[in-house]
């Protein structure tokens, strides 16, 4: 099992900067999160991960799968990594899949790609696979019009499955889905990713990504802002826009006269600001913000934060009050 | 499935009677004298009134129709003027040298055209995608009648390498015939070994197949390339790429297969394209095929034959369109599963 | 086929220069055609001879100064015949679409509108003339018709007018839902008013779009019928007659055949690109060409 390492990763497209900096690592079999709204540049970051970008994409920065860099890889570099070390599912599960070909034909596809076997051994590959997603054998004939989005979703996992990646990379997985199909997909990721795959789950969804990631990253206007255990900043967070996204999750049985909003608008991928990102909808933020990037600090082990006035923990704040 | 084929079928059975309906109206309607062109030149005053009788041109028109759709139902499309032969028999006799030419053309678009469409949408924007784009439009202006007659002045008049005109070289065709199992003489002499022959025939259907295909190959490469560009940029070929596959085979058996749906109209309606061209096709290369007769008989004002032949050539294009269609429903497994 | 049925025309004329440089297409194809137009309308009082006129004396001589596309079979030059042709060509081309849109558009419009069984009827009925393949129907209509440059004109016209039915009647439907029309109604306006002051303005898009893409091929369905005879009559000097004319010299006199199809290939590869550049320029929708 390898590590996923992203470093300084930049994407432009023609004049726009969706990608501005993004830095995170899955340790080999982890489960790690990586949270931000639409235009965060996640989406954009896991297809760089695959070699996905659009043509007219520029990429510059690393990607590590264990000792093989990923990034200007070349197509046969590519061929061993796609799929077989590396899995990724989409959003929607509707389109992902080709209509015209039966979804047993499309998995038995993918594992035909990577593994030298005779067709009697592809074929339980793929069986095994639907199995462990709780699709039975009948779906192997079955093409994705005759199938529900949750049994659609699961099939897609089962690809992912089918060729024993390292890491699974998941965007969104559940967004297109009701909710009682989501907390099925969500348990059923939670299985396999007990049983040591590694998953990085991308979602706008703060308490989905809590269900399972062991930690976070936490990404804005194309930069990873923050990142720390998952419990520590459910509790608290150091960056003022996981703070705000934390307190914009409508909680069940809580009564709010009015939902939490943070004002502004998220900053375009044309503009180059020369301080930090969020600052024009900071309500920490000081002239400071506007002029000069914010500093990368580690208030605490494993955590990260580029902010000039993170939110302190209380405990800490006390004791700098007192120390 | 079935229930689709029924009201298709049936359809068809309207459509062919409603073109017979037209046809015949408008041959009792637009000639100045209907009954001269029935038969023929200058007919005395009692011929004309014996055959105002005999065709019922005194009865009422639905009745004179009634006979006339009876009698092709029964496979009677009327008799040449210039000939005296039952129509049907002489388009019989021409239709296997009309089907081999469409026939190759069609391959020969279908085969070429794909292909090249779908490489130039794997190759969007860059230079084989531009310069089959210009050569497309420019194939697309050219008229099928001139394109013959340049392929003739170059490879007959200027170099010699194929033959000007007709099916095969009748020397050969006189000093050791074939037997004709099929009407195709590609399949014919193979299958009576005849290489002498087989070659003959093979350089005279060169440039009429060319000819024939050339427009109808411009547009299917444009449409591949355009429809295969949107099916690159589908969701599910983007899962494909995700997952390793390779990439002629995503081009050609993955993506293909999408992009099969719209291009089959588009194939059936170049088809159409081409039984219209094979007439003037066969008038440029003295092919004997229908097309051939149709330009014969409109020349030489043989009437009947003209009525007959474009009653039997519709209703062939109506019922090729019917097995597009067919083929496009089972196609797609949304519709028919 | 289809296009947008809300776009109208710009209601400013833009500059012209920059306008043109971003539609090339239209500039080039436009041009083309404006310039083989003026060139054909012009002929009769060009100093260029008379391509009628028969001196066998002149036969078949090559192109050069004297003649610059050359003598024909009956000494007649060819340049004249071409240009001359130009004109033919490209006004039959222009009565065909024309004709074509006077008949489809009327039924189209009042199908889309009535609906029921009067859109049923009209429909099913211009069906049946496109059940024929392309071309067989002129021909027969010519047959039956006689031989003529108007008769051919009319029989392809007629063979053509339900793809404009089609376009007028899904206009119609679109703008007879619209709140407006009921308003209309509601004060009064005929039936007829409708169409004429509201739908057919909503219809004259994609018709136009239509139009311009079948000019050329117009053109080329002309020439053809004239090339086997079944268009425009000797001495017309129509360029599908001419090569008609050319067949038995052609393969040692190059230039009788050359000249007449490459000015239908200008023609309609003009007519093409113009037709090609008002679709792009007047449909947003429509994206065939993304880089």
């Amino acid at each position: 099992m390898s590590g996923l390492t992203i470093a300084g990763l930049q994407v432009a497209i023609g004049l726009a900067q969706p990608l501005r900096d993004c830095s995170l690592s899955v340790a080999p079999g982890e489960v790690v999160g990586l949270v931000g709204e639409s235009g965060s540049g996640k989406s954009l970051t896991a297809l760089a991960c695959l070699g996905l970008l659009p043509a007219q994409a520029r990429a510059r920065g690393q990607i590590q799968l264990g000792d093989t860099a990923l990034l200007g890889a070349t197509e046969s570099v590519w061929r061993g990594v796609r799929g077989r070390r590396l899995a990724m599912i989409f959003q929607n599960p509707m389109s992902a899949l080709n209509p015209f070909f039966s979804i047993g034909r499309q998995l038995l596809e993918v594992v035909g790609a990577h593994f030298a076997e005779p067709r009697a051994a592809l074929q339980l590959r793929v069986r095994k696979a639907l199995e462990r997603v709780q699709l039975d054998a009948g779906f192997a004939d079955k093409y994705p019009h005759q199938m529900s989005g949750g049994q659609l979703q699961r099939a897609m996992i089962a690809m992912a499955l089918a060729c024993e990646p390292e890491l699974l990379i998941a965007d969104e997985p559940t967004t297109a889905l009701d909710v009682t199909v989501q907390a099925r997909i969500m348990r059923l990721l939670r299985e396999l990713t007990g049983q040591g795959m590694g998953l990085l789950l991308i979602s706008h969804d703060l308490a989905l990504v809590a269900q399972v990631a062991a930690r976070v990253y936490v990404m804005y206007a194309g930069r990873t802002v923050e990142t720390g255990p998952m419990r520590e900043l459910m509790g608290s967070a150091s960056h003022p826009y996981t703070a705000n996204l934390l307190k914009a999750q409508p909680r069940l049985g809580q009564f709010q006269r009015r939902l939490p909003v943070i004002e502004g608008q998220v900053l375009p991928a044309t503009s180059s600001p020369g301080g930090c990102v969020f600052q024009s909808r900071c309500w920490r933020a000081t002239e400071l913000c506007r002029l000069q990037p914010p500093p990368a600090l580690s208030l605490r082990p494993l955590s990260r934060v580029e902010c000039h006035h993170p939110i302190l923990p209380t405990l800490l704040a006390k004791e700098l009050e007192h120390g | 499935m079935l229930v689709y084929l029924a009201r298709r079928t049936a359809a068809l059975i309207a459509i062919v009677l409603g073109v017979m309906a037209l046809v015949f109206l408008l041959s009792r309607t637009l000639p100045s004298s209907p009954v001269e062109m029935m038969l023929g030149a200058k007919p005395t005053a009692q011929q004309i009134a014996q055959a105002r009788v005999e065709l019922g041109l005194d009865r009422p028109l639905v009745e004179q129709f009634a006979r006339f759709a009876l009698r092709a139902a029964q496979g009677d499309l009327g008799t040449s003027l210039r000939t005296g032969q039952p129509v049907v028999t002489e388009i019989l006799s021409r239709f296997a040298a009309t089907a081999e030419l469409v026939t190759l053309a069609l391959l020969l678009a279908v085969l070429v055209g794909v292909p090249m469409g779908v490489w130039a949408a794997a190759r969007r924007g860059r230079a084989f995608d531009q310069a089959s784009r210009a050569v497309s439009v420019s194939l697309v202006a050219v008229p099928v009648f001139f394109l013959g007659i340049l392929l003739q002045l170059v490879l007959y008049g200027q170099l010699q390498w194929l033959p000007l005109q007709g099916r095969i070289d009748s020397d050969l065709m006189l000093d050791h015939p074939f037997a004709s199992v099929t009407g195709f003489y590609l399949l014919d002499t193979l299958l009576a070994g005849d290489l002498a022959a087989l070659r003959s025939a093979a350089s005279h259907l060169l440039m009429p197949v060319i000819t024939l295909a050339a427009a109808s190959l411009a547009i299917i490469m444009r449409t591949a390339r355009n429809v295969m560009a949107e099916v690159l940029q589908t969701d599910h070929v983007r899962t494909a790429r995700a997952y390793g596959m390779r990439p002629g085979r995503l081009l050609f058996g993955f993506a293909l297969r999408a992009a099969m749906l719209p291009l089959l109209t588009v194939i059936g309606l170049t088809y159409g394209f081409m039984l219209g061209g094979s007439v003037i096709v066969e008038y440029v290369f003295d092919w004997p095929g229908i097309g051939g007769y149709i330009v014969e008989s409109v020349v030489t004002n043989d009437f009947p034959a003209v009525i007959g032949v474009t009653l039997l050539v519709s209703s062939v294009y109506l019922l090729i369109n019917l097995v597009i269609d067919i083929l496009y429903f089972a196609m797609d497994p949304r519709l028919s599963l | 086929m289809s296009a947008s049925l809300t776009t109208q025309l710009p209601a400013q004329a833009p500059r012209l220069g920059p306008w043109l440089r971003r539609h090339a297409t239209i500039a080039w194809g436009g041009g083309l055609l404006l310039a083989m137009l003026l060139l054909g309308l012009a002929a009769p009082w060009l100093p260029v001879a008379d391509p009628t006129h028969i001196d066998l004396a002149l036969k078949l001589l090559p192109p050069g100064t004297a003649h610059w596309c050359g003598t024909d079979a009956l000494g007649r030059d060819l340049f004249a015949q071409v240009l001359h042709g130009a004109r033919i060509s490209l006004l039959i081309g222009l009565g065909v679409v024309v004709v074509a849109l006077a008949i489809g558009v009327p039924i189209g419009l009042v199908a889309g509108y009535a609906g029921g069984w009067v859109d049923g009827l009209l429909m099913r009925l211009s069906d049946l003339f496109l059940a024929f393949p392309p071309l067989l129907l002129p021909i027969m209509l010519v047959a039956m018709m006689g031989p003529g440059l108007e008769n051919a004109m009319l029989a392809v016209a007629v063979s053509w007018f339900p793809w404009y039915a089609r376009i007028a009647r899904a206009a119609a439907m679109a703008v007879k839902a619209e709140n407006y029309i009921v308003s209309a109604r509601a004060f009064g306006a005929s039936h007829a008013r409708i169409l004429f002051r509201h739908v057919l303005p909503n219809s004259t898009t994609p018709i136009i779009v239509q139009a311009s893409l079948d000019f050329g091929y117009a053109i080329l369905t002309t020439a053809s019928l004239g090339f086997i005879g079944l268009g425009a009559t000797p001495p017309t000097p129509e360029w599908g007659l001419m090569i008609s004319n050319s067949r038995s010299v052609f393969l040692e006199y190059w230039w009788t055949a050359a000249f007449p199809g490459l000015a239908i290939f200008l023609a309609v590869m003009g007519a093409n690109l113009l037709g090609d550049g008002l679709r792009d320029w007047l449909d947003p929708k429509f994206e065939e060409r993304t880089a």
